[in-house]
């Protein structure tokens, strides 16, 4: 009897004990890379598996892939939840505040000699990191701005305005990003994108409201399915790119348009947390991806706008594949470009507007 | 010694019984309990918690007790949202009702083997990813999409009718996603409705109409409130139909947390958000409670 006892209690406590350590496995920190490998975190659908495999098989060091959707996961891995990772795909806007709150660590660029392939316009600094301090440029910029579809868009689109023009009802899609829209409305009423003055986001939040009134659907990632489908006729996002790479006949149908006013620029950029262990083999990481051909990889599978010289890469992309519209508007477009950093100020004001304009029915559709 | 000296006295062996029953006890609840405690109720504290305290820079908790949460809350723009979620649960609950309870008292009057077959169509929303399902919904509703491909097809109509990002595509999918909640616990009601009382009903010269109101409603009441419950509880966090489906135009109180804790990074906020939404829900199951609702019944 007290055998039988003795093995019932020897079970409760094993049940209780593989649980917990079951449940307990998954929780915690990023677990310390070892010798051989380095964690990463990247977007996901932006950059080739095989060349992550091609680097494990030429160095013998592993890549531990992390993929992220937006910035915020990214954040909440870093800093709430204290992970250590090696290096990180960080948006152009993130770069200052996380230059200011002392996370990232300086790169040695001379040990990053595939740099010198990168077109000089897409080799800007962020704002908060000018002389690229902290980052490498790991993607060719890109846009927010105005797409429309030429066969069906009943007015011109020149401004940002523009869109509230009552011919549009019901035809718009919008991002649902609040730095995208009220930076966009302030520049199109004379205002600096990163403005906190309440009065003048009171009116780009007018503005919105008025635009409000068109749009047929806000979108979190992406507009492309909005405007293929033909549900909307016109877009304010981020999607040119995407769009000619999803078809050839979408290179006449869309067309981009630079807003009169200048629009948001947004590029990605390697950077190497400060509390890395492993700065000089995340070097040779960002050095390794910025050869042409490994490069080529990524934009063979995805598409985009090359980030290095079209000397360099047509030899791995072939000359067809700088047909694509999108590539020759994104070096256009530099010039009347802004790129705001993130603020914890503006947001707050921003968010509060927004929640403003979204709990509005009255306006709605 | 005598045979008796050597049996057990009878309160010892209640008290071993009583330890066998209270280690059987333990085994059978322990891991589920350190699994609540763990899952539940911790990050249940945790939320609280972090509901007083302050943002920092970069969306970071600061540990600075304040009010200033719950205060932001009451503050008619918040007000405006949680308003307009609660409206659209009132509505998804009222349809899901009106149209789920026919098909309760058809599927409970079917054969064993039909209904089991109704029941298993009924239970396959349950059983798909709800993005999935949304998914389908705008591959079907879309200008170009499966139904209105069909409809210019067959000549029914000239051009694409507009049947995505507006009211009627929000109210498919709310009814699609939350029907099962609603239709199983009055089937089960409905199911376990003495027949002879209807019957009774009808020799007493009441007829199909009085019958219903008077016998048939009342007596399955307790189901048509767990429905009540089981789809208004809920639909008031849901915000991907009326996101993915409504365009995203208005904002849910669902959004408004989900942007909290990403977009805006204000933790402390959405925390606050979260424990009155939270509050809400409990106040509904104890008012079930409270008027005789069964909680066995909420699953």
């Amino acid at each position: 009897m007290l055998k039988k006892r003795f093995w019932k209690r020897i079970t409760a406590l094993v049940t209780a004990v593989v649980l917990l350590t079951v449940t307990l496995a998954g929780c915690g920190t990023q677990s310390s890379s070892k010798s051989d490998e380095l964690n990463i975190i990247v977007w996901s659908g932006t950059w080739s598996e095989k060349m992550f495999k091609d680097y494990e098989k030429e160095t013998g060091t592993h890549v531990n892939v992390t993929y992220i959707d937006n910035t915020d996961t990214l954040m909440s891995k870093l800093i709430q939840g204290n992970a250590d990772y090696d290096l990180i795909d960080l948006e152009s806007a993130y770069v200052q505040p996380f230059i200011k709150n002392d996370l990232l660590a300086k790169i040695d660029h001379k040990k990053i000699t595939n740099e010198k392939y990168i077109i000089s316009d897409f080799n800007k600094g962020a704002p908060g990191d000018s002389k690229m301090q902290y980052t490498v440029a790991d993607m060719a910029p890109g846009y927010t701005t105005v797409v429309y579809n030429k066969e069906t868009c009943p007015v011109k689109i020149t401004s940002f305005k523009d869109l509230a023009n009552p011919a549009l009802k019901g035809q718009v899609a919008m991002v649902n990003s609040t730095i995208s829209l009220y930076g966009e409305a302030l520049t199109a009423l004379g205002y600096k994108p990163n403005s906190t003055n309440k009065k003048e986001i009171k009116e780009a939040n007018d503005l919105l409201r008025s635009i409000k009134g068109n749009v047929k659907a806000f979108v979190g990632e992406s507009a492309v399915s909005q405007l293929e489908n033909g549900e909307c006729s016109v877009a304010f996002c981020w999607d040119y790119p995407t769009l000619c790479n999803d078809s050839k006949a979408n290179w006449d149908k869309f067309e981009c348009v630079p807003l009169t006013e200048g629009y948001e620029r947004f590029q990605q950029y390697w950077a190497i947390p400060k509390s890395s262990k492993k700065k000089a083999e995340a070097q040779k990481l960002i050095n390794f991806i910025l050869r042409p051909k490994e490069l080529a990889k990524t934009y063979k599978e995805y598409g985009g706008t090359p980030l290095e010289n079209q000397s360099v890469m047509e030899k791995y992309l072939g000359a067809d594949y700088y047909n694509n519209p999108s590539i020759s508007l994104a070096e256009q477009m530099e010039s009347k470009s802004w790129c705001v950093p993130v603020n914890d100020k503006q947001i707050n004001i921003m968010d509060t507007y927004y929640t403003d304009l979204m709990g509005d029915k009255a306006k709605s559709k | 010694m005598k045979k008796k000296d050597m049996q057990p006295k009878p309160k010892a062996r209640r008290d071993k019984k009583t330890a066998k029953a209270r280690l059987a006890s333990i085994v059978m609840n322990g891991p589920i309990t350190i699994w609540s405690i763990l899952f539940i109720i911790v990050p249940v504290i945790i939320l609280a918690v972090m509901s007083f305290m302050s943002k920092g820079p970069l969306g970071i908790v600061v540990y600075k007790p304040t009010l200033e949460n719950y205060r932001n809350i009451f503050s008619s723009m918040y007000f405006n949202v949680i308003k307009e979620s609660l409206i659209i649960a009132f509505w998804t609950t009222v349809l899901t009702i009106l149209i789920g309870y026919p098909f309760a008292a058809i599927m409970a009057k079917m054969k064993a083997k039909t209904s089991s077959l109704f029941m298993i169509l009924l239970m396959i929303p349950m059983w798909v990813s709800g993005l999935v399902i949304i998914y389908s919904f705008v591959i079907l509703f879309n200008q170009s999409g499966i139904l209105n491909t069909i409809l210019m097809k067959i000549g029914l109509i000239s051009k694409p009718l507009n049947m995505l990002y507006n009211h009627f595509s929000v109210t498919v999918g709310m009814l699609y996603m939350f029907m099962p909640f609603s239709v199983l616990p009055m089937y089960s009601s409905i199911e376990k409705l003495d027949p002879a009382l209807i019957e009774a009903s009808k020799d007493l010269g009441a007829g199909p109409v009085r019958t219903f109101f008077k016998v048939q409603l009342p007596l399955t009441a307790p189901g048509i409130f767990a429905a009540v419950l089981l789809t208004f509880i809920p639909c008031i966090g849901y915000y991907m139909v009326t996101d993915m489906l409504g365009g995203g135009t208005n904002m849910m109180i669902g959004n408004l947390i989900y942007r909290q804790f990403t977009i805006s990074r204000n933790w402390p906020f959405g925390a606050a958000l979260a424990m009155v939404l939270a509050i809400v829900i409990l106040l509904m199951v104890w008012i079930y409670k409270k008027v005789g609702g069964n909680l066995d019944d909420l699953g």
